[in-house]
């Protein structure tokens, strides 16, 4: 649609200058017939002077096809006024040629953008200069015109009222053409607009509605996500209660261990729910919160060590999946157990350092503890559930577990994160 | 044993809306001495527990049946009595938890209940 506009309506460059160019042809083959009037009167010097015009003409369309359109411009003005001028003063006023000038505020607007008000009073300016030189020329005789018969000189009147009639009649049929095409466009666009804003502000209710649908939606399952996350979490503590209660039928302090260490386990998935459930985004936990939540009830389940060890935490602000906090959960409080049960008990001054942090795509978990360190034996490392339970739960995150005695049995381990 | 009859006179009322935990909970008091009274699911009967029995604390769960949650019912409660009350919620946010303080708490414990801290609030009544 835009292109056909741009073919028809003249604020279009391209249609401007196709207009330009019928001017020129028409105006050239309108000079024409006055070669012959000329011949008639044998003036050799204005033959040769209109058909310098009538090249002019010829020139401009071409001066237009080679990109030189203010040139071209510039040279209908002059063509039309130095025509005007020079033949206003060979063939005198009553000749009409200066009715011509008529047609000026038509050729004006045909040649220039209303935008170009500089230009456009240029023109005029140039046009009344030309008519008010033609009226001195003619009042004072400062030339004097070619005498002429008084037949000849009303035949040549009538004929340039004609032209002057029918170039005027050109151009105002074909701006009135170009206005009635250009208004058929607007209004073909305005139909198409109305067509379309309706349908898009259907569009708009219609995605307000859904958008509207699936933020209840949304809340909804938030909502059913928590309860769900909470229930996991009750469910979990009438676990542990019941292992609270059967470990309170026995006497035999290590069964009362066992019982306490499953607690742990018990309790370290319930936090993670419970952080789950908390947290706005409730896929995510922030692995360093959870760390500071599980081990005060690690500690409280070792009685008697609680503030006895110091804990030195060095830990980024990391969040986890869902399916990675509760493997990495769990391995943190077999590690934190394991260190209590070993190494606190014994030791008046515990300290336990945790470090974590992201490393390009991984994540690096290192847990320290001040006691013996590991076992020389190779055998005696993986014998104990607990061992057992961190190798497994290293294996799930897919990572890679080091343990090693540095002043102290340390674990460290790197396992990627899901994307 | 001396531990049990220390405690032997707590009386307790639980309001606990997950019946499998309200019977763990009242086992739980039972075997570590205290005299559990009742043990309800929701705000309302809780209020009607307390004032006909006036127990010497209540371990309020959080989220109940009905339409009123622990704090609420709690909140009534202090209208009339200054019984002690020890919160058992499956949810530490600190919101719900500044709620909870406003109703002059004696203490605020999550789910799973460590038993030795619950133990030692109670030692300490």
């Amino acid at each position: 649609m835009s292109s056909e506009t741009g073919n028809i309506h003249l604020q279009s460059e391209q249609a401007r200058l196709r207009a330009i160019n019928l001017f020129c042809w028409v105006t050239a083959a309108c000079a024409t017939p006055y070669l012959f009037f000329l011949r008639m009167t044998e003036d050799t010097r204005s033959i040769l002077v209109m058909c310098g015009i009538i090249a002019l003409f010829i020139l401009s369309p071409i001066l237009n096809q080679k990109g030189l359109k203010t040139i071209s411009r510039t040279l209908i003005v002059f063509d039309t006024n130095f025509a005007v001028l020079y033949f206003s003063s060979v063939l005198g006023y009553n000749s009409g040629i200066h009715l011509y000038l008529f047609t000026s505020p038509l050729i004006v607007y045909l040649l220039f953008d209303f935008k170009q008000k500089a230009r456009i009073i240029l023109a005029l300016s140039s046009y009344l200069l030309t008519f008010i030189i033609v009226y001195l020329q003619s009042r004072y005789s400062i030339f004097p015109a070619r005498p002429m018969s008084e037949d000849f000189t009303h035949l040549l009147y009538g004929i340039n009222f004609c032209f002057t009639l029918f170039l005027s009649f050109v151009l105002i049929i074909y701006f009135a053409n170009n206005n009635a095409a250009y208004n058929h466009i607007l209004q073909e666009r305005n139909e198409f607009l109305t067509v379309h804003q309706s349908a898009l502000m259907t569009q708009i209710a219609d995605r307000i509605t859904a958008e509207g649908k699936l933020r209840e939606s949304l809340a909804e399952k938030n909502i059913l996500l928590s309860e769900i996350h909470h229930r996991v979490k009750n469910n979990l503590a009438v676990v542990s209660g019941l292992l609270e209660l059967q470990s309170m039928n026995t006497e035999d302090e290590k069964v009362r261990e066992i019982f306490a260490e499953s607690r742990n386990r018990i309790k370290s998935l319930a936090h993670i729910h419970e952080s789950l459930y908390q947290n706005e985004n409730l896929a995510l936990i922030r692995l360093d919160k959870y760390l500071q939540r599980i081990l005060p009830d690690i500690s409280n389940s070792y009685a008697g060590l609680a503030g006895a060890v110091k804990l030195e935490m060095d830990m980024e602000p990391i969040e986890l999946g869902i399916s990675e906090a509760i493997p990495c959960g769990l391995l943190m409080n077999e590690i934190i157990s394991n260190a209590y049960k070993h190494v606190f008990r014994h030791k008046p001054n515990g300290i336990l350092s945790v470090e974590l942090k992201r490393e390009k795509d991984e994540i690096y978990l290192m847990l320290k503890d001040n006691g013996p360190g590991f076992p020389e034996e190779k055998n005696k490392r993986t014998d104990t559930l607990g061992l057992t339970l961190i190798d497994a739960f290293v294996r799930q995150l897919k990572g890679r577990l080091s343990m090693t005695n540095e002043s102290g049995a340390v674990f460290r381990i790197w396992f990627p994160v899901k994307k | 044993m001396y531990e049990e009859q220390k405690i032997m006179t707590k009386r307790a009322l639980i309001v606990e809306d997950d019946m499998i935990l309200a019977m763990i909970n009242q086992k739980y008091l039972e075997r570590i001495g205290c005299a559990v009274l009742r043990s309800v699911s929701n705000g309302l009967d809780a209020i009607t527990a307390v004032k006909e029995l006036n127990p010497d604390f209540v371990l309020m769960d959080i989220r109940l049946d009905g339409e009123m949650d622990g704090i609420e019912a709690m909140g009534y409660i202090r209208e009339f009595s200054n019984v002690r009350v020890i919160y058992v919620s499956g949810n530490s946010e600190s919101e719900i938890k500044q709620r909870a303080e406003k109703t002059n708490m004696y203490a605020f414990l999550i789910k799973p209940l460590d038993f030795g801290e619950l133990k030692k609030l109670i030692d300490k009544l």
